[in-house]
């Protein structure tokens, strides 16, 4: 089979040739093209494969039509239902994606939310244990600005921590060598002294804080050496007091919160309730107008 | 009554009044619907919903010609016609004619020709089957221009107004819709013309 030689063509001269072939070009496209079919031979074969077709499209027999087309007022009433489909697939596909969006927005959340509960509770871990062994001299350098004390906290709280670690395993080195622990076991230490660290835990942090700027409780911070001494929380339990109301006074709202989330249904899950139940009205009338419609 | 009064009173709501307006449309209609569609079912659900539309927007009709504004508002049918059918789940005897790629069988009895003998006559329903198959091939684009323009025999200037594009869109679809179908019509070279065979032997 030979090859064609409109294939050879490029767009440009095809179109020229095409619209050539029905008397669309101008006279001045008309007299260039006419120029080039003189001369190129390949422009000539490949008119003559567009007229041919061109031809062999006009020679399609017409048919008659299977039926009338007249119109009925039933018909006029039934032809809306035909556009409905389109415009509740759209509607069904929307509320869905909107569904799946308030879906994700709350698992994330979720998610998110204890992560931060994750953190708060690790650097409060963190800074509750160094917080008992810190002096005020090294205080007054991670305090010098207010508004920093939990970045400086933390900071501090890695070397604290080590050296914390430090004199844990010098007493574990101590009692495997036999020598007597600086620290008296548990059960001999007095209730009191047991109890106190674990009431003002939470506040050790901000108490730092509150001693340096105070200046008179230098003394008092300094009792705070002694990683098992209970008296720091006694002593500088004036200064802070206002602290530790707010910490309580959080702590109730957070208990509150807890008790609202867990009483009562939350406006997210309302949300995606209503979202699912409209996602499947609209699918199951998008499913009856299509059914229906043909 | 004329064409023009059938109009003024369809405009007016007058359903009876339409009806005898389309009568005189119907066959064009469908035959355009039935070439850019492919197959005898869509044709006839193109047809009538271009019809109906035609009758819900006859009121904004200004005028001119008549015939103009029914083909703009038939392609415009073909068309959703067209995706209608795509989004249709496969399954009818059409849709399958259409995935094995095979033009769908056309009945001799309605094809309006002279008197000619039976092998004559089957000659020719088989190359216009064939004709149809490229048709089908075609993008959508380029089937309505080249149904428009080399079926139908419409001019370029009404065709754009149809189609909704500006004249060279017409020119350049009518161009390489007319470059495929000469590939595509190369697989049916025993049922061409003789002349068509001669010359393309010959190039």
């Amino acid at each position: 089979m030979n090859e064609m030689q409109v294939r050879k063509l490029s767009q440009r001269d095809l179109e020229r040739l095409s619209a050539y072939l029905d008397g669309e070009l101008n006279t001045k496209q008309t007299a260039q093209i006419e120029a080039r079919l003189d001369r190129e031979p390949l422009l000539r074969d490949a008119l003559e494969e567009l007229r041919q077709t061109a031809r062999l499209l006009r020679s399609m027999p017409q048919v008659t039509p299977p039926r009338h087309f007249t119109l009925t007022p039933e018909m006029l009433k039934s032809h809306k239902s035909r556009y409905a489909y389109p415009a509740l697939k759209l509607a069904s596909a929307l509320v869905a994606a909107a569904f799946v969006f308030v879906i994700g927005i709350d698992i994330f959340g979720a998610a998110k939310g204890s992560d931060e509960f994750a953190v708060n509770f690790t650097q409060r871990s963190i800074a509750e244990a160094p917080a008992m062994e810190v002096d005020v001299d090294e205080a007054e350098d991670m305090v010098a600005a207010e508004g920093e004390i939990e970045e400086v906290v933390g900071e501090a709280a890695e070397p604290l921590a080590e050296s914390a670690a430090e004199a844990y395993e010098e007493d574990f080195a101590m009692e495997e060598g036999g020598v007597e622990h600086t620290q008296p076991p548990e059960s001999e230490i007095p209730a009191e002294e047991m109890e106190e660290p674990q009431e003002i835990a939470p506040e050790e942090p901000t108490t730092i804080g509150k001693n340096v700027e105070g200046g008179d409780n230098e003394d008092e911070t300094r009792a705070d050496e002694g990683p098992w001494d209970g008296s720091v929380g006694v002593d500088a339990a004036p200064t802070m007091a206002t602290t530790i109301e707010d910490e309580v006074g959080a702590d109730d709202g957070e208990k509150q919160d807890n008790k609202w989330s867990f009483g009562q249904v939350e406006p997210i899950s309302l949300l995606e309730i209503g979202l699912a139940i409209l996602c499947i009205i609209l699918i199951s009338a998008t499913l009856l107008v299509r059914v229906s419609s043909r | 009554m004329d064409e023009a009064e059938l109009i003024q009173y369809a405009q007016q709501g007058d359903l009876d009044a339409f009806n005898r307006l389309i009568q005189n449309y119907e066959h064009q209609v469908f035959n355009l619907a039935w070439r850019i569609m492919g197959d005898s079912d869509s044709a006839a659900d193109a047809t009538q919903e271009a019809f109906i539309s035609a009758y819900r927007a006859i009121g904004r009709f200004r005028g001119g010609s008549f015939r103009s504004w029914m083909l703009r508002i038939v392609t415009n049918s073909c068309y959703d016609e067209m995706r209608w059918r795509k989004r249709r789940p496969a399954g009818s005897l059409e849709a399958l004619f259409d995935d094995l790629g095979m033009p769908e069988p056309e009945n001799p009895g309605d094809l309006i020709h002279k008197p000619e003998a039976p092998e004559a006559a089957m000659e020719r329903a088989e190359l216009s089957r064939a004709i149809q198959d490229c048709l089908n091939r075609l993008p959508d684009d380029f089937r309505v221009v080249a149904v428009l323009v080399d079926v139908q025999g419409y001019e370029y200037q009404e065709v754009a107004q149809a189609i909704g594009k500006p004249l060279g869109t017409v020119k350049s679809r009518l161009a390489r819709a007319r470059a495929r179908l000469r590939e595509c019509l190369q697989r049916y070279r025993e049922l061409l013309p003789s002349t068509f065979r001669l010359e393309d032997e010959s190039s």
